[in-house]
C-alpha cells in the first residue's frame, strides 16, 4: 500500500512533464528529394537527363530573351 | 543558376492580365484561385497609376515556412519555395503570415471548409516525378525542368514581368533604368521579398559575372 502511494505521485508528475519532450520536426530538404519523395532537379528530367550545363545555358538564352533592348539591333 | 526570383516593373505593366490569363491556363488552376494578380494603384489617378503583377515571389526567408504548422514548405536549390499537398493540413497561417497574399485556400466541401494551399510553383512543379500526371494535378506544369522559364513572364507582352535568375534580371532592369534616363527605378516587393539591398548585391553580382 505504501508502495502505490509512492509511485501514485511518481507517476502523476510523469504523466505531467510527458507532453515536455521535444523532437525536431523540421524536414530537411536533400537535393532532389523531399520528405522520402522524389522531387528531381530540373536538370535532371527527361529532356536534360542530369546536364546541368546544358539546362543552365538553356535557362541564361531564355532569361536573356526578355531583355528587348539587346535583342535590338545596335544603333 | 544562383536564384530564382521575379521583378516587376510598374512602369511597364499595362494590366493586361495576361500574366493571369496564363498561369490559369497552363498550370489548371481551379476556380476559386488566382495564383497570379494584377494589382492597381491609384486607379485612375492621371500619372499616377500604377499596375503591378503579383503572386509568390519566392522569398529569401520565406515567412510561410516559418508559419507552417506541419512544415510542408521547402526551398529547392534554385530558390523556389514549394510546398508538399500531402502534407499541407489546410490551416491557412501562411496566408496571414505572406506580404503578398501568395497563398490560396480552394473551397472544399459543403460547409466551405479551406481545402490544401495553392501557389505560384514559378512553373517548378512540386514533391513529385517531375512531368507526370501527378505532378501536374497537385502542382501544375514543371516547365523549369523543360528548360523553360514561368509561363506568365514569358507569356507578358510588355516584358514588365521579368523571371529568372536574380542577377541577370537585376541587369535586364539596370539596362532598362538607365536607358529611360533613371525613373521607375522602384522594384515594389525585392525588399520585403528577398531584403533590402538585394537589388544592389544583384547587380553587383551581374557586373562581376558571379551570382549571389
Amino acid at each position: 500500500m505504501k508502495i502505490v502511494s509512492m509511485m501514485i505521485p511518481l507517476l502523476a508528475a510523469a504523466a505531467l512533464v510527458a507532453g515536455c519532450g521535444e523532437k525536431p520536426q523540421v524536414l530537411t530538404h536533400e537535393p532532389g528529394k523531399y520528405h522520402g519523395k522524389a522531387d528531381t532537379r530540373p536538370w535532371e528530367s527527361a529532356a536534360y537527363g542530369g546536364d546541368k550545363a546544358r539546362w543552365e545555358s538553356d535557362m541564361r538564352a531564355r532569361i536573356g530573351n526578355q531583355n528587348e533592348l539587346r535583342r535590338m539591333p545596335a544603333d | 543558376m544562383a536564384r530564382m526570383k521575379f521583378l516587376c516593373d510598374a512602369e511597364r505593366c499595362i494590366e493586361c492580365n495576361g500574366c493571369v490569363t496564363a498561369c490559369k491556363n497552363e498550370n489548371e488552376v481551379p476556380w476559386g484561385i488566382s495564383r497570379r494578380r494584377v494589382v492597381t494603384i491609384a486607379d485612375g489617378v492621371i500619372g499616377k497609376e500604377k499596375s503591378l503583377s503579383v503572386a509568390c515571389m519566392h522569398c529569401s526567408d520565406a515567412p510561410c515556412m516559418a508559419v507552417c504548422p506541419v512544415d510542408c514548405f521547402y526551398r529547392t536549390d534554385e530558390g523556389v519555395v514549394l510546398h508538399d499537398k500531402d502534407v499541407c493540413i489546410g490551416c491557412g497561417y501562411c496566408s496571414y503570415a505572406c506580404p503578398f497574399g501568395a497563398p490560396q485556400f480552394p473551397q472544399e466541401g459543403a460547409f466551405g471548409m479551406r481545402g490544401k494551399m495553392d501557389k505560384c510553383t514559378f512553373c517548378a512543379g512540386g514533391p513529385e516525378e517531375d512531368g507526370s500526371q501527378a505532378e501536374f494535378e497537385k502542382y501544375g506544369r514543371n516547365r523549369l525542368a523543360e528548360g523553360k522559364l514561368p509561363l506568365c513572364a514569358e507569356m507578358c507582352s510588355t516584358k514588365a514581368l521579368l523571371a529568372g535568375d536574380a542577377a541577370e534580371v537585376a541587369n535586364i532592369f539596370r539596362e532598362r533604368v538607365v536607358r529611360r534616363g533613371g525613373s521607375g527605378a522602384d522594384t515594389s516587393g525585392w525588399n520585403t521579398a528577398y531584403g533590402k539591398g538585394s537589388m544592389d548585391a544583384d547587380m553587383k553580382a551581374a557586373e562581376t559575372g558571379g551570382a549571389k
